[in-house]
């Protein structure tokens, strides 16, 4: 047991010898605190860009601009703007309005009169036409109401005034949002902060994939040859769970640091223990794969594998198996992807 | 003739671990060519995706209730992202909470009684704390189908009220079934309305060909963590010897990035040759790649060699320049939308990723492939690699 410890902390010393790695294990909360920071500093929605001069479509932009949820639409100065900011992913996307766009709706000739400009990276468009077309038609309304009151002789300044009233006055469709806790939902947002948690789980893994490859060179150069085989794979577990440990604690603080971690004493604690068994699973694993590819080039040469099958695989950025479950069946693979669950 | 010698050695040197470099890249490859299929089968049409599972409360024995939700289940834009299941309350918050369901509807009682005489009582919708990204897309969704809705029933109501007011409630039907039927027609086929253009920089790209110019560019650059072998092998006095020789700091580096930049010409050489043969449109987008485009490619290769080699020489171990590579490489990706696209971050993430090294290369990268390589491509990639190479020169002074 003494010799397990003596050769732990050995080991844990052999790595902060190297002064970078103790500057990048402080880095590690650091950066992702500040990253984390200036995400929160800024909660607006997803942008869209919007551009109409005047009638229903100027009126349809500044309605959508009052929405408040998971977009942010605002006005551009110009059409040219508008393309400009979809090209750089400042907007998501943007919709130009025709100025004649209440006339082309009375006589039905609407089709395709909403110039939508989108980027490779555009992902929301389906969905945020949905949105468009919501205001559009919650301002048309009225005006249908009116020209169809009109032609029968009705008071169309009246049959206005209803409209909003029953509009306004909550006795129309609409849901009304809880959180599984009992209070009222947050605020829907897309935006996506960054995955702090899950590229740390990777980060742990492909770092245990690596200390598994720096023993064996060791094992090359002899380390090992006063060990007896039955006992070298209690030495090179140890080995591996130094560095993993170490960053597990830089990992911990980092998700103290940016709110992630779980809270209160007890949430620390199951922060705190969650980690050390990932970190020992990590190391055991790795034991088990040097064991079976044996080589320092064959353990580097598995790091792509694991890394990016971790990346895209396990919930790291989005949860893949939720829609294809044959990727969710891939990712039980990997270690991250248990770690990543088990937090939800 | 002492210095490329040098170089020539660094060559080789790195050509001895191409072998597990391309054996690694080959296996990912397998990987990722799996992960394709799979996501192709369910997208083309062989498998079911999985839909967005709403569970469903209803008032006892409330049949009318009951046949709108099955009428609402079986319209085609709701069939197709989400699958309907009835059950208790109780049971339905457990199951949300498990993450079973996305969402819980809560229907109240004498709902559709309440849509036609205007009492109206909300369907509660139930999210989980950490509702998943079709969670969220369903609420935008439900917000905009109830805006549309209320939209037509405020006017229904509104003429309603007037008729009645006016003592012309006889003509109450007719007016409903003129304004239901205005109302259908706009709002039936709401895709119509739009029509959509792609703008981009460089030129005509989908969204595929960009993602995959962001996934080679993450290949460059988290690729020198299988390299790691290549780094950090010389000793002090190897160094010193060096010197002695008239190769410094500078020459050592530049050889180091020009052997790696080797390293990851050939490797993504064989790698697109073998997807050319799988893959026809890889093969026909290389050949209309122009001489310019190629040079602007061996230019960011060299940038990706050149950022690796300032990491690993700065850290002066592999453990921590892995490590560095890996957090600093993600959250450069990250930010430069590479990994999502950019308008999803908050606009002072946005124009810090528009300043970073990974952004120049995807950008670069696409328009070396799909577009035309510039002098202003030339000038970015050349002052990202003369940084690093400053700065990885720095490191092996250090580290001496």
């Amino acid at each position: 047991m003494s010799d397990g410890i003596i050769w732990f902390v050995l080991s844990c010393k052999r790595q902060l010898k190297k002064i970078s790695f103790f500057v990048i294990l402080f880095m590690i909360p650091i950066l992702l605190t500040a990253v984390s920071g200036m995400e929160q500093a800024e909660s607006e929605g997803i942008r869209i860009a919007l551009y109409g001069t005047k009638g229903l479509g100027m009126e349809t932009a500044e309605k959508l601009e009052s929405f408040s949820g998971a977009f942010s639409f605002y006005m551009a100065e110009s059409e040219e703007q508008l393309k400009q900011d979809v090209e750089t992913g400042r907007a998501e996307c943007g919709y130009v309005f025709p100025d004649d766009l209440e006339e082309r709706m009375k006589e039905n000739d609407f089709r395709r009169c909403i110039q939508i400009y989108s980027s490779p990276s555009s992902v929301l468009g389906p969905l945020t036409e949905e949105v468009v077309f919501s205001a559009m038609i919650e301002e048309y309304s009225p005006r249908v109401l009116s020209d169809y009151g009109e032609s029968l002789g009705w008071d169309t300044e009246e049959t206005r005034r209803l409209y909003e009233k029953y509009l306004s006055n909550g006795s129309t469709f609409s849901f009304e949002y809880e959180s599984a806790s009992g209070g009222a939902a947050e605020e829907n947002t897309f935006s996506m902060t960054f995955p702090g948690r899950g590229i740390g789980a990777v980060l742990l893994f492909i770092t245990g994939i690596f200390a598994a490859s720096g023993l064996a060179e060791d094992e090359k150069k002899g380390l090992f040859l006063s060990i007896s085989q039955s006992k070298r794979w209690k030495y090179c577990f140890l080995g591996i769970l130094a560095p993993v440990l170490m960053e597990s604690a830089a990992l911990l603080v980092s998700l103290c640091m940016t709110g992630a971690a779980l809270d209160g004493a007890c949430g620390l604690g199951k922060e705190a223990a969650a980690l050390a068994v990932y970190g020992s699973a990590i190391a055991a694993f790795c034991t088990a794969l040097k064991g079976i590819l044996k080589t320092p080039e064959a353990l580097i040469g598995s790091v792509p594998f694991f890394m990016i099958g971790s990346l895209a695989l396990c919930p790291v950025f989005i949860d893949a198996g939720r829609w294809i479950p044959a990727l969710d069946q891939a990712g039980k693979l990997f270690l991250p992807y248990y770690y990543l669950h088990f937090f939800g | 003739m002492a210095a490329f010698t040098y170089c020539r050695m660094e060559f080789k040197r790195a050509l001895r671990i191409f072998p597990t470099f391309i054996g690694g890249a080959v296996v990912l490859a397998l990987l990722l060519g799996t992960i394709a299929l799979l996501a192709g089968k369910v997208l083309y049409g062989e498998e079911a995706l999985e839909r967005i599972k709403a569970g469903v409360v209803l008032p006892a024995d409330d049949k009318v209730a009951k046949q709108a939700m099955d009428m609402l289940s079986s319209m085609d834009s709701v069939e197709s992202i989400c699958d309907f299941l009835y059950m208790d309350e109780e049971e339905g918050r457990k199951r949300l909470e498990e993450g079973e369901l996305s969402v819980l509807l809560i229907v109240p009682e004498n709902f559709i009684q309440g849509v036609m005489d205007g009492s109206n009582r909300p369907v509660r919708v139930v999210l989980s704390e950490n509702a998943g990204i079709e969670a969220r897309a369903f609420r935008e969704m439900a917000d905009a189908g109830s805006r549309t809705l209320s939209a037509a029933q405020a006017a229904i109501y509104g003429a309603d009220e007037w008729l009645s007011v006016s003592g012309r409630s006889g003509e109450i039907p007719q007016a409903e079934a003129d304004l239901n039927r205005f109302y259908l027609r706009y709002a039936l086929d709401r895709e119509i309305y739009f029509r959509e253009r792609t703008v981009s920089a460089v030129g005509d790209l989908t969204t595929g060909e960009h993602f995959a110019i962001c996934f080679l560019v993450m290949f460059l650059i988290l690729g020198g963590i299988p390299l790691s072998g290549y780094f950090c092998c010389g000793k002090r006095t190897f160094y010193q010897k060096l010197k002695a020789l008239g190769i410094g700091e500078g020459i050592g580096a530049a050889c180091e990035i020009l052997a790696v930049a080797f390293l990851y010409g050939l490797a993504v050489t064989v790698l697109t040759a073998a997807a050319s043969l799988a893959i026809p449109p890889v093969k026909e987008t290389v050949l209309r790649i122009s001489w310019s485009g190629f040079g602007g490619i061996l230019l960011v290769f060299l940038a990706a060699a050149a950022m690796i080699s300032a990491v690993y020489e700065l850290c002066g171990s592999r453990m921590s320049g892995m490590m560095a590579i890996f957090l600093g490489g993600m959250v450069m990706l990250f930010l430069s939308g590479g990994i999502l696209p950019s308008a999803f971050l908050p606009e002072s993430l946005r124009q810090v990723g528009g300043l970073l090294p990974g952004t120049c290369m995807i950008q670069g990268m696409e328009r070396a492939v799909y577009a035309q390589w510039g002098a202003a491509d030339t000038g970015r990639m050349a002052a990202v690699i003369f940084v690093s190479w400053v700065l990885a020169a720095s490191g092996r002074r250090l580290h001496e």
